[in-house]
């Protein structure tokens, strides 16, 4: 909204402050009411010379009528608003305009509160977080598995030893005793620690995508359903392992009855499939290739032919809003059809004979680099499983928009990660893989390579988008990666000392630290 | 000739317990409280089977195992982890680095003898 419209608002709070009607201030500004009633309703801007006029009448300094200030409260209310938070608010058009122009203070007031809120909410997900690692419980739950493991020994001993010495006898028993007694004070422990003020109200509202990684975590991004209908479907169609993704979404499309065109991609819309229900056809950009172009058409063949089994993981993973259920719908259908392009068998064969190098397996199944990365972290058959990845794919901006804590590696939840991770020096090195060796504060080693990824926007002056994709696991499995090879993986001096957020880490020599760190 | 195995544990109890079981099922029971310990006991004895603790003291078990199975002269001996750590990943880690079994806490001492005489394939003697 121009500066200028925001100042009806103020005309009309003068009008009020000075106690007087619409005529009365027309008159002594040599206008019609009606002209002063469109001005303070912002349909009539406030020329120069009237401005100069009410500066004059009513001693008003013109600065405080530059808009400047209004406008920027527009703004952030404006921002304040679009917080998923509200998003089941209706506001109607001009309120946010009339709230301001009636009533700044109140505006200030309540971008005040919500900033407060904001910081409270970011401290409690990273104390939420930090819990998840807290060397107390940590180092408690380890006391006490121990602690059974002895009560149990020796109950089992003097059950079993019934003709047992008095004097081991009596040993054995008084370590029961002790050792019960140290069992009691622990658990008391952890009972105070679990029901104490620190910890309560620490789970706010989960976003929708925070409750579809979830859930994809519980199931352990894999489910065996979708695999066996992707080899379904692929037998289906009588696709071969030399299959090219132009025939095999030509021959999926056909027998399922879903047109395909291509058309001209919208400015930044390169990636996006249209499809329209009534005519069952699926537009796609002219410019997609044909790995993305197999992929859309076998995710749109999950959507409309693979309701039934999408609705049952749906309704088991009990997500809480209709965004979420979407979002985990689409990744289901995302999940089928990279079964569809890289069968599990095939696949996970070839990735062992590659040694994961991943853009021999990219070239081999015609997919992209991050579509191979993806389907890495799904191999998790029992009884044929891969190497357990992590995953994460990062912006320009350092937001994780993907991510997969497949190998144990706790990727933060909120916030970007630690800045000493190869997946932000990525950016510097298009084209280029970047080899990682990370260790943890408490010790623990993961392996990552990283590499910088773009999607075109579509044509001469659409923007692209910029990722990085980081996909590593712990250390013990790194020599299965050609990516180690010629690196010391032993060597303590090769490690780069990393942690996983800097409100979370403990190294607070850190030279790259961006933020105070929670933990002391 | 007895079975002989190294109990490499930092918790006397734990230790006590399932070296008064081993004993008693007829084994030759060594003992290590640390990882360091245990790569000295086995340079002066090999032993047949390794009951390994994760947690120790300055260097976990994982790398204990490392050490082991870098070793060809010690590529018969039996590796058996017992850990707190219970997670599928933890597990595949311990197998990965080549253990032959792994228990986790808190475990049954009569099964880790079994488990043992399962894993040298014979009764004790």
């Amino acid at each position: 909204m121009p500066r200028q419209a925001m100042l009806g608002n103020k005309v009309r709070r003068l009008r009020n402050e000075q106690g007087l009607t619409q005529v009365a201030m027309a008159t002594q500004l040599g206008i019609s009411p009606s002209y002063l009633n469109l001005i303070e309703h912002n349909q009539r801007a406030l020329n120069r010379p009237l401005l100069l006029k009410l500066s004059e009448r009513f001693e008003v300094d013109l600065k405080s009528f530059s808009g400047n200030e209004e406008a920027r409260l527009l703004a952030d209310l404006m921002e304040l608003f679009s917080d998923p938070l509200f998003r089941d608010l209706k506001l109607r058009d001009g309120e946010l305009n009339e709230l301001v122009g009636a009533a700044p203070g109140v505006c200030r007031a309540i971008l005040t509160l919500y900033r407060s809120y904001r910081n409270v909410s970011e401290d409690i997900r990273g104390l939420s977080e930090r819990l998840a690692q807290d060397p107390y419980l940590s180092t408690s739950s380890h006391q006490l598995l121990t602690l059974l493991t002895s009560i149990r020994s020796f109950a089992e001993i003097l059950h079993d030893n019934i003709d047992l010495a008095a004097a081991r006898r009596k040993q054995f028993v008084g370590v029961l005793v002790e050792e019960s007694e140290k069992l009691t004070e622990l658990v008391n422990q952890l009972f105070d620690f679990i029901t104490g003020d620190g910890l309560r109200g620490l789970q706010g509202a989960d976003s929708p995508s925070d409750e579809v990684i979830d859930a994809v975590h519980r199931a352990n991004n894999h489910f065996p359903e979708l695999e066996e209908a992707a080899e379904r479907a692929r037998q289906e169609i009588g696709a071969t392992t030399s299959a090219t993704s132009e025939s095999l979404w030509t021959a999926l499309a056909a027998h399922h009855g879903l047109a395909v065109t291509f058309g001209p991609g919208g400015n930044g819309a390169a990636s996006t499939a249209e499809f329209d229900a009534g005519q069952h056809s699926l537009r796609l950009p002219e410019t997609l290739p044909a790995g993305s172009a197999a992929f859309q058409v076998a995710q749109q063949v999950a959507l409309t032919s693979m309701a039934a089994p999408i609705e049952r993981r749906m309704d088991q993973a009990q997500l809480s809003t209709p965004g979420a259920r979407e979002m985990y719908r689409r990744i289901l259908a995302g999940y089928f059809a990279g079964a569809v392009l890289m069968p599990y068998e095939e696949f996970q064969t070839a990735a062992a004979a590659l040694r994961h190098d991943i853009d021999l397996l990219a070239r081999r199944f015609g997919t992209s680099f991050e579509q191979v990365c993806h389907r890495l972290t799904t191999l998790h058959r029992p009884g044929a499983e891969g190497v357990p990845f992590h995953f994460m794919r990062v912006d320009i901006a350092g937001n994780i928009s993907k991510r997969f804590n497949g190998s144990g590696l706790r990727i933060p939840r909120y916030g970007g990660a630690c800045p000493r991770w190869n997946v932000h020096a990525a950016f510097m090195n298009p084209g280029r893989i970047d080899r990682q060796i990370a260790r943890l504060p408490e010790g623990t080693t993961y392996f990552n390579i990283a590499r910088h990824v773009s999607k075109p926007g579509g044509g001469f002056g659409a923007p692209s988008s910029h990722y990085a994709i980081c996909i590593g696991c712990d250390v013990s499995f790194a020599r299965k990666l050609v990516y180690a090879d010629g690196l010391a993986l032993d060597d303590p001096q090769t490690a780069v000392p990393v942690g996983l957020h800097c409100r979370l880490c403990e190294r607070h020599d850190c030279r790259q630290r961006a933020f105070a760190s929670l933990v002391q | 000739m007895a079975y002989s195995v190294l109990v490499v544990e930092d918790e006397p109890n734990i230790v006590d317990s399932l070296s008064f079981l081993l004993k008693q099922a007829g084994f030759q029971v060594q003992i290590a409280r640390d990882g360091d310990a245990a790569i000295r006991v086995m340079e002066s004895r090999v032993p047949d089977l390794v009951l390994l603790d994760v947690m120790l003291p300055r260097r976990d078990g994982y790398d204990v195992c490392r050490e082991i199975r870098e070793n060809p002269a010690w590529g018969d001996v039996k590796i058996m982890m017992l850990t707190a750590k219970g997670r599928a990943l933890d597990r595949r880690k311990g197998m990965e680095l080549g253990a032959d079994d792994y228990v986790t806490k808190p475990f049954s001492t009569r099964e880790i003898v079994a488990r043992a005489q399962r894993l040298l394939g014979t009764e004790a003697q």
